[in-house]
């Protein structure tokens, strides 16, 4: 498997776990929005973070603020979650996702 | 707990790249460790020349052979020394032997961590002994290439040009969802004036 289609699988299956994770915490009324904001905002992050990687700490750091701190804010605002529950879902959906991610290095 | 992480993290990962050796077990969830692997190019350096290698076959000292794959270690730097000839070279040589000899500390540190999504698996150094500086090996040192799981370069321009391609998506729909957000909040203001 070719490197850029390693990678694009691998945000793949976070971005799949993390919506996942969105559908079952956001709540019935606001379910619809929460889970479109969790897919556009995880391929942000998500492929950021691998694009961030190679350009050294600064790099890693912008990755990091855009996944803890944007990811939550990107809940709140643009999903319509309160922010704590925003929170406990950025929680889970990312170790969900990492966990999906970790499990399926295998598989690529 | 976010908030804390966006503190914490971004410090734990600048530490990842100071000169000085980061800690083994510093790999903050979603990354994981690369190995880090160093060719010794050429053994010839200087004219009839002997070279030591540490760490060289796990973490033992050894004569250099031209080709050889030296492994990475986070608690001290790849040391070369020039013996001389007949001399032999001991495997676990304490610091006073080093003291005794002329020797070089290579620059290169074990790469800390990758995200789980990168495919690079493995970073390669290529190091050259060109002769010998004041009796200590001179060098030149070719690298890092990044490797996939199978041993081959990773194009990271390739992934680049896919991930942005992703964060692109992402963007648009997150600008999508905004606009469409802004419009029905200003539609609700429009019906509550007219109400």
């Amino acid at each position: 498997m070719s490197a850029p289609v390693h990678a694009a699988l691998a945000v793949l299956v976070i971005v799949v776990a993390e919506c996942l994770v969105v559908a079952l915490l956001a709540g019935s009324g606001r379910r619809r929005r929460a889970l479109g904001v969790a897919l556009f905002v995880n391929l942000l992050v998500e492929s950021l973070i691998v694009v961030g990687d190679d350009f050294g700490a600064s790099g890693r750091i912008a990755g990091f603020w855009l996944w803890c701190v944007g990811e939550m804010v990107a809940y709140a605002w643009l999903g319509g979650l309160p922010l704590l529950r925003a929170l406990f879902v950025s929680l889970l959906a990312n170790l969900v996702g990492w966990l999906a991610m970790t499990f399926s290095v295998g598989v690529f | 707990m976010n908030a804390l992480l966006a503190i914490l993290l971004p410090i734990v990962l600048w530490g990842a790249d100071l000169s000085a050796p980061p800690a083994p077990d510093l790999v903050p969830l979603g990354y994981r460790k690369i190995h880090t692997e160093v060719v010794l190019e050429s053994a010839g350096g200087a004219p009839g020349a002997r070279y030591a290698v540490e760490p060289a076959d796990g973490a033992n000292c050894a004569e250099i052979r031209s080709g050889m794959v030296v492994a990475m270690r986070y608690s001290r730097p790849i040391r070369i020394a020039v013996v001389t000839a007949g001399e032999e070279i001991p495997e676990q040589p304490d610091e006073a032997w080093w003291l005794g000899h002329a020797f070089v500390e290579l620059p290169i540190w074990q790469e800390h961590a990758r995200p789980e999504t990168s495919p690079i698996r493995r970073a390669r150094y290529t190091v050259r002994l060109v002769g010998a500086d004041g009796g200590a090996p001179r060098y030149e040192i070719d690298g890092p290439v990044w490797l996939d799981a199978n041993g081959e370069p990773v194009d990271t321009g390739a992934v680049h040009g896919v991930m942005l391609g992703l964060a692109g998506v992402g963007l648009v729909g997150l600008l999508a969802i905004a606009l469409r957000r802004r419009a029905a909040a200003r539609a609700a203001r429009r019906q509550e004036g007219v109400a």
